[in-house]
């Protein structure tokens, strides 16, 4: 009967060498593992900075701060902004029904983020207004609330179908009898975006759209987060480069967002939330040109 | 003679677990690292393509030509030209035009990133800015005017030879005074062949030359919102006075065949010729350049001698117009005009209207002599206007994001 076994001796240097190897193991997984945390908990933040910067200048670029009816921009502050943003663009394609209050866009001519439908609880409408053809002085835009649908007609050609858009509202008054076929109707909805914090302490970026008849309709929908204490700052220039607190001055917004991971992770200075900044600028395509 | 022992552990399979969940994680890594450089650079594509989509957009209205896109019908039927496409390094982009209504286009511009990895689209509403000019007379000036020779001034609304093409031309407007002058007193008169038609509806004695205290040298250069740097700015063609002599020989005509029409050539200023009308000189009729209209600005002085064209010419100094000259538009000169010599069966043909500015005291005074016509002309000047207008995006709300 084989009796050989191992030694006391030989059992302590075994044991020593795998609490050695095993040691060293562990030390690899959980750096690889802090790696990997930190990694994914990284890209993550730098996507929630890229959405902002690539979302808010998206709703931004098409406000116009320099309407003669009212900026675009309704309220802002360093921490939020409410806008109206432009969400499609019709052509009229009938003169428009002046007693109605109507106007036939065409169904074959249409773009934008969502032009396949109106929402009468929160789209408005800007309409261009040609006035006297022999000058460009007296254009401008009226502005109107989107009623509902009128059903749908024929176009003034005769060949494509256009639907009714009932207005309410209409500003300046009288303007739709100046609208001429071919006028570009653009709708538009009253959005805000604004920080807020978490149950959890966590400062985010929400957005809401503004009801016509309601209001706000409850808290804002998270956009982005979490947020560095102090991580999401808006600044407004005027045309020549000077901050302005001036809704209908303003050519340009600087976005300045400060993320940060959603967990700890092992840094330089020990165990915190990582952070990270982003900043961009947009100019507002659409001001009055002067010009 | 000793037995093998039995050395199998768990060594080896510790070693393999632990390699591949290292392994695991490493790669893991990797893997969110390239996908955080693929999206961090798919953020730089999208911003090439809107940057391309826009450019698009805005090179459509800087280049764009009149001929090929003020004669496309309304929206739905005929109303689109292009898209044009431009690559560059940068990125792509292929813009076309749509006509809404007699003054209204949608420039619809696709961008690309290099390679065609992101894709944007952007809109830009223009609207065609006539210059918005208020001819009041066939000659409106400000003060110090000789007449003399045989020339022939009328503010009778006269559409020349495009008479005999009823659908070039709309009905005749009111007759308007033959000059319209700040001073009437500054007029000198050279014997008495000369001729002053039209409208004075002053009635105060001067036959068809109405005075008109109010002229100023700003009022005559200013049209509307456009003053005389807008005006110069809207200029297709631009010319130092050396150039003018230097075109094709002295003469200025138009280039091309019965489809097409140069307008590269400097000294092409359209045809103003109909195909049932004698074209001066025996010249040979060019249908191509029937609706060019280029606006033709002059940095100095101009001295014409021969030419035929038509659109709008613009003038920084004076203009002197000696021997055969027939242009169908609005003339507009900061200095004086004057107009001599000339063949009596090809005298100088002004259809239009001609405003003599005189912005400065000094300098030549008006002086029509020789064997000048100047003939006010409602549709000379309409068609001069809307025929070689450019668009410029709409003073507001221009911009389209169209996705």
């Amino acid at each position: 009967m084989n009796r050989r076994g191992f030694t006391l001796i030989e059992l302590l240097v075994g044991i020593v060498l795998v609490g050695i190897v095993g040691g060293a193991i562990y030390q690899v997984l959980v750096n690889s593992q802090r790696v990997y945390t930190l990694q994914t908990q990284r890209a993550a933040m730098n996507d929630n900075n890229r959405t902002a910067v690539t979302i808010l200048p998206a709703e931004l670029r098409e406000v116009a701060a320099t309407d003669v009816l009212g900026s675009d921009i309704i309220q802002m502050s360093a921490t939020a902004i409410t806008y109206k943003a432009m969400r499609s663009l019709r052509i009229i394609c009938a003169d428009p029904d002046v007693m109605g209050s109507r106007v036939l866009v065409r169904n074959d001519l249409m773009a934008g983020m969502r032009w396949w439908n109106l929402d009468v609880g929160t789209d408005s409408l800007l309409i261009f207004v040609e006035g006297n053809p022999a000058t460009r002085t007296d254009n401008t835009w009226l502005h109107a609330s989107y009623q509902g649908s009128g059903g749908g007609a024929l176009c003034a050609d005769g060949l494509t179908q256009g639907t009714w858009l009932v207005l309410d509202g209409i500003a300046p008054a009288g303007a739709l009898a100046g609208v001429r076929i071919g006028a570009p109707v653009r709708a538009f909805v009253v959005m805000q975006f604004e920080t807020y914090t978490d149950g959890l302490g966590d400062g985010w970026l929400g957005a809401r759209r503004y009801a016509k008849g309601g209001g706000w309709p409850g808290q804002p929908q998270p956009v982005l987060g979490p947020l560095a204490n102090a991580g999401f700052q808006l600044t407004y220039f005027d045309e020549d480069g000077n901050t302005t607190v001036n809704t209908d001055e303003v050519a340009r917004v600087g976005i300045r967002i400060v993320g940060q991971t959603l967990a700890p992770v092992r840094g330089p200075n020990g165990l915190a939330r990582a952070q990270d900044q982003l900043e961009t600028a947009v100019a507002l395509r659409n001001n009055n040109r002067g010009d | 003679m000793p037995t093998v022992r039995n050395e199998r552990g768990i060594a080896l399979a510790v070693a393999v677990f632990a390699m591949v969940v290292i392994g695991a994680l490493v790669a893991g890594a990797f893997y969110v690292g390239r996908q955080e450089q693929r999206i961090g650079r798919n953020t730089v594509f999208m911003q090439q393509a809107l940057t391309a989509a826009e450019e698009g957009a805005y090179m459509t209205i800087a280049n764009w030509d009149p001929r090929q896109h003020n004669e496309v019908d309304d929206h739905p039927i005929d109303s689109v030209t292009g898209p044009d496409c431009t690559v560059q390094a940068s990125g792509e982009y292929c813009a076309s035009v749509r006509r809404l209504d007699e003054l209204l286009f949608l420039i619809e511009s696709e961008g690309f990133s290099p390679q065609r990895f992101a894709r944007q689209r952007v809109g830009v509403l223009a609207r065609l800015r006539p210059i918005e000019l208020s001819i009041n007379a066939a000659l409106e000036t400000q003060q110090i005017t000789t007449l003399g020779g045989n020339q022939k001034i009328s503010g009778v609304d006269s559409e020349g030879d495009w008479s005999s093409d009823p659908a070039l031309c709309g009905p005749p407007v009111a007759d308007l005074p033959g000059i319209r002058i700040k001073d009437a007193s500054t007029i000198v008169t050279e014997g008495n062949n000369w001729e002053v038609n039209g409208d004075n509806p002053q009635n105060n004695g001067l036959g068809a030359i109405e005075e008109d205290p109010t002229i100023t040298g700003d009022g005559l250069t200013t049209f509307g919102d456009a003053d005389w740097e807008v005006l110069r700015s809207m200029a297709t063609m631009v010319l130092a006075p050396a150039e003018l002599p230097a075109i094709a020989g002295g003469q200025i005509r138009p280039v091309g065949d019965a489809t097409t029409c140069n307008t590269a050539v400097t000294g092409n200023w359209g045809e103003p010729a109909l195909s049932t009308t004698a074209v001066p000189n025996n010249a040979p009729f060019v249908a191509g350049c029937q609706n060019y209209f280029p606006v033709v600005y002059v940095t100095g002085d101009a001295q014409i001698t021969n030419a035929r064209g038509q659109g709008v010419l613009i003038v920084e100094g004076d203009l002197y117009v000696t021997g055969g000259f027939e242009f169908y538009g609005p003339v507009i000169v900061q200095g004086a005009l004057v107009t001599e010599g000339g063949p009596a069966n090809d005298p100088a043909h002004f259809y239009g209207g001609v405003i003599a500015a005189r912005v400065s005291s000094g300098g030549v005074d008006n002086r029509l002599a020789g064997n000048a016509e100047l003939y006010y002309s409602s549709c000379a000047i309409t068609r001069a206007l809307q025929g070689g207008a450019k668009p410029w995006p709409l003073q507001e709300r221009s911009w389209v994001n169209m996705y």
